[in-house]
């Protein structure tokens, strides 16, 4: 009867610590399935990777488009560049044309007439630091110069910094040999010796830019508009240049 | 001592019964997580292998962009240069359209004809060679029609044209549209109608590509005709002719 009741006692005690252990191992595992369920649907990069890669999807596609509208400016960009090409080649040739003429005053005529004031707003300058300068014929002061064509240029005297509306350029300075300027068939680039051949006979002057002892040598012809210097640092006059400005303002 | 006995196993009892509810309520949110769990992964699976698909479509996505990115870079260089080369043009083209101006007023001043003589010098030849070298002449075409007997229109400006015989490397005629040149009789602007601004005797000649209406005038060198052609508009067109050249 002891033995029975000792038995049924340990039974009841076996039972009692399993179900006590059973439920706080069940607790653990139940946290932790939990923790793992909470990690799970906090961490939901998945969904961010797709949100991304259908950005970039939308973004090759606008980029596309985007690419072809840059193919588009650069083809009209061409072809403005080419139609302003042709426009200025056609100016070139007819300007060309223009200066074949016998009379000099048709040829020189037209660039002594360009106002400092427009060329300037041409050239998108304000001020005329930006433009280059050359020095004056015996003169210790530099005018400041614009090109208008390959090899010449118009210089401008006066106030050698503030533009100047309706001032007029004193002359024209040619460096370009092949340009087909000059007095008779001298030509700049010529030495004094071809220059006379190519004109007539005329003293060679000494005389100096900006400082006295920069010496150059020069040559003067003057017909009824113009007077046509043709100017060298070497006494026998090779790597000439010309400067032709009107007769009344010398 | 008895009655401590049966209140310790009324105790265990207790525990016992609390321990097996706490163990049936786990359990059941244990099953609740697991179904929550596979769902997931269920989820997470059929993600992956979409992630899978589109990361090898957007690898191949990613390299066309970066050529895109290349593309489109040398693309705006290339449009930079051109806009800077645009902007030495023009720079240029004003410069000679301010010449022309300069020489046309000249010319004006002094009556004479050569801002119009040198259209006369302009050989095909070298016409065609820079027309030829720009590949674009088609913009400047006239937007009127002339006849094939009317010979060759080449254009030598914006809205200037020469006209060639097919025999002849010189021009022997100058058509002008563009109101804003200085070329005319005296002071006889471009684009003006013949009925109201242009005096004269108004003339019509039939060609194949409609008839046309002029006004003629001349100076010493030149044969100046103000010409309205019907089919195109009532502002009218220069031609202008050397006097030793066949007429119009």
């Amino acid at each position: 009867m002891l033995e029975k009741k000792v038995l049924t006692r340990t039974a009841f005690l076996f039972i009692s610590i399993f179900c006590i252990v059973n439920s706080g191992l069940l607790y653990i595992l139940k946290e932790k399935q939990a923790a793992q369920l909470s990690a799970i649907q906090n961490n939901r990069e998945w969904e961010q990777d797709e949100v991304q890669h259908n950005a970039h999807l939308e973004n090759s596609v606008s980029f596309a488009s985007a690419l072809n509208n840059s193919r588009n400016e650069l083809t009209k960009w061409q072809n403005k560049v080419r139609l302003l090409q042709l426009k200025c080649d056609f100016s070139a040739l007819l300007e060309e044309k223009s200066n074949e003429d016998e009379n000099p005053y048709a040829v020189y005529e037209k660039y002594l007439r360009l106002r400092q004031g427009e060329m300037a707003r041409i050239d998108g300058v304000e001020d005329l630091s930006e433009w280059g300068k050359f020095g004056y014929l015996n003169g210790h002061f530099s005018g400041a110069t614009v090109p208008v064509n390959e090899g010449m240029m118009l210089q401008y005297g006066e106030n050698p910094e503030n533009v100047w509306e309706y001032l007029l350029p004193g002359c024209v300075i040619i460096t370009a040999p092949d340009m087909g300027f000059g007095f008779m068939s001298a030509r700049a680039g010529m030495d004094f010796e071809e220059i006379q051949q190519n004109a007539y006979d005329a003293e060679v002057k000494k005389g100096f830019m900006y400082w006295s002892e920069q010496e150059v040598y020069y040559i003067e012809y003057t017909d009824a508009y113009y007077c046509y210097t043709f100017i060298s640092d070497y006494p026998d006059g090779r790597d000439s240049w010309l400067l032709v400005s009107s007769v009344n303002l010398d | 001592m008895n009655c401590i006995h049966k209140f310790v196993k009324r105790i265990i009892f207790l525990c016992d019964v609390c321990c097996i509810l706490a163990g049936a309520v786990f359990g059941i949110q244990m099953i609740v997580q697991r179904a929550e769990l596979k769902a997931i992964a269920n989820e997470r699976k059929a993600a992956s292998e979409i992630i899978c698909t589109l990361e090898e479509e957007n690898a191949g996505l990613i390299s066309d962009v970066e050529a895109y990115f290349q593309e489109d870079k040398a693309i705006r260089a290339k449009i930079h240069d051109a806009e800077e080369d645009y902007a030495i043009l023009e720079k240029n083209y004003n410069m000679r359209q301010y010449i022309d101006a300069t020489a046309a007023a000249l010319d004006r001043e002094n009556g004479s004809t050569d801002y119009l003589e040198r259209y006369f010098r302009v050989e095909k030849e070298e016409l065609q060679a820079i027309i030829n070298k720009s590949g674009i002449a088609d913009a400047l075409k006239p937007g009127f029609t002339v006849g094939k007997e009317f010979g060759s229109l080449l254009p030598v400006g914006e809205q200037v044209w020469l006209r060639y015989d097919n025999d002849d490397n010189l021009p022997i005629g100058l058509v002008v549209q563009n109101t804003a040149l200085d070329i005319g009789y005296q002071d006889l602007k471009v684009g003006r109608t013949l009925d109201f601004d242009i005096p004269g005797e108004r003339k019509k000649v039939q060609y194949d590509f409609g008839t046309v209406s002029y006004v003629l005038f001349e100076d010493e060198a030149f044969y100046y005709y103000y010409v309205e052609l019907e089919a195109f508009s009532q502002e009218t067109i220069l031609y202008v002719t050397k006097k030793q050249s066949i007429k119009f």
